[in-house]
């Protein structure tokens, strides 16, 4: 194995890394939401976003999107050895919540209240512009920055990472 | 007594009763109640009514967003009790009505969260302080709880004790270990079944 393929292996694996701790998120606040389904829907009304009545069936949503997701993309990684479907899974559902917090920030809560991000309760002031940056760059690191990665290393390290039309034109 | 808005009430057996029934003239508006708390909407309360039955002082507080109609609760200190706040249809009224159960001549400047629009929000530390609670409790005309406010060291610890339990939000530490533990064994599963792929 040449330095450079052993590096590109090395980058593989760890962008891998990268998208199973993305994985490992998705799924401990899925979990922890699924202990407290109620808890969670309770702060989503606090949102005033959503229709009260909808609030129970967006909760249970949600939960099971971020454990759909959360557990997919870790099976991607591991098993399959797909890294590019794997972050753009993950990926999507932080742009998703980066979109929420952003709608939060431009129709605020009638009162401070928690994001009830992994299960935190409404007396856990959230900062919307925070949640929004922080899920917005972990999208945009998955989305853009591993795909057009993972494509080139992929090719450099052998592995059935199929290639984009981008990776392609690199080569 | 400054003019507020009193509704037409009829009270049944309120006071020392805990399962006592709010009635309207037209009818019952809610039935037997656990202790504390009155199936009440938030505008059918008088205040009158209110502090006969806790014996405490009642404050008529205008708290109005967005023309949704609030209600607010008072949570006391080692007590099931809930006060309800009723609303004022004049602000001045209310601060008439609060100065004379207050310790001093309240402005509107000195208690209003906002003076910039046509209503008044009462801020919820002076609104505790006031009823003597040690935090209150906001909620919607549902009874949705929408904020909580401590008014006293005891009432921070309060909430954060009591907010798992009583009020059905947050996580307690054991639910966040369980959530852990639980992701460790989602990933234990699927990192099992990839490995079992792999090596087949």
């Amino acid at each position: 194995m040449t330095r450079g393929r052993l590096i590109s292996l090395i980058l593989y694996e760890g962008l891998g890394l990268l998208v199973a701790a993305a994985a490992l998120v998705l799924l401990y606040t899925g979990s922890a939401k699924l202990l407290a389904p109620s808890a969670f829907a309770e702060t989503i009304n606090t949102h005033g976003l959503i229709p009260r009545d909808l609030t129970p069936h967006v909760a249970w949503g949600v939960i099971a999107m971020e454990l759909a997701v959360g557990i997919s993309t870790l099976w991607l990684v591991l098993a399959e050895r797909r890294i590019k479907p794997a972050a753009i899974g993950a990926g999507l559902v932080f742009t998703a919540f980066a979109w929420y917090a952003g709608a939060m920030i431009l129709f605020p809560p009638p009162a401070p209240t928690g994001c009830g991000c992994a299960g935190s309760g409404v007396t856990d002031i959230a900062d919307w512009g925070a949640i929004t940056w922080r899920n917005a760059a972990t999208a945009a690191l998955l989305l853009v920055a591993l795909p057009l990665t993972t494509n080139r290393l992929a090719a450099q390290v052998g592995t059935s990472e199929p290639p984009t039309p981008c990776a392609q034109t690199r080569h | 007594m400054a003019s507020v808005v009193m509704p037409q009430l009829i009270v049944k057996g309120i006071e020392n009763d805990p399962n006592a029934s709010l009635v309207t003239e037209s009818g019952e508006l809610g039935g037997p109640t656990y202790v504390g708390e009155y199936p009440t909407g938030s505008r059918l309360v008088s205040s009158e009514i209110l502090k006969s039955a806790f014996n405490v002082p009642v404050v008529r507080v205008y708290y109005d967003l967005d023309d949704q109609q609030r209600l607010a609760r008072i949570r006391y200190e080692n007590s099931d009790r809930v006060q309800n706040f009723d609303l004022a249809e004049d602000s001045t009224a209310a601060i008439s009505y609060v100065n004379s159960f207050g310790d001093g001549a309240w402005t509107l400047s000195d208690i209003r969260m906002n003076d910039s629009t046509d209503f008044d929000i009462f801020k919820p530390d002076y609104v505790a302080k006031l009823a003597q609670a040690d935090a209150i409790e906001f909620a919607d005309s549902k009874r949705t709880t929408q904020s909580i406010t401590a008014a006293t060291p005891e009432g921070a610890n309060r909430i954060e004790q009591a907010r798992d339990e009583t009020l059905g939000t947050g996580l307690p530490q054991s639910t966040k270990r369980f959530a852990l533990i639980l992701t460790g064994l989602i990933v234990i599963a699927v990192g099992s079944l990839a490995w079992w792929k792999n090596r087949s």
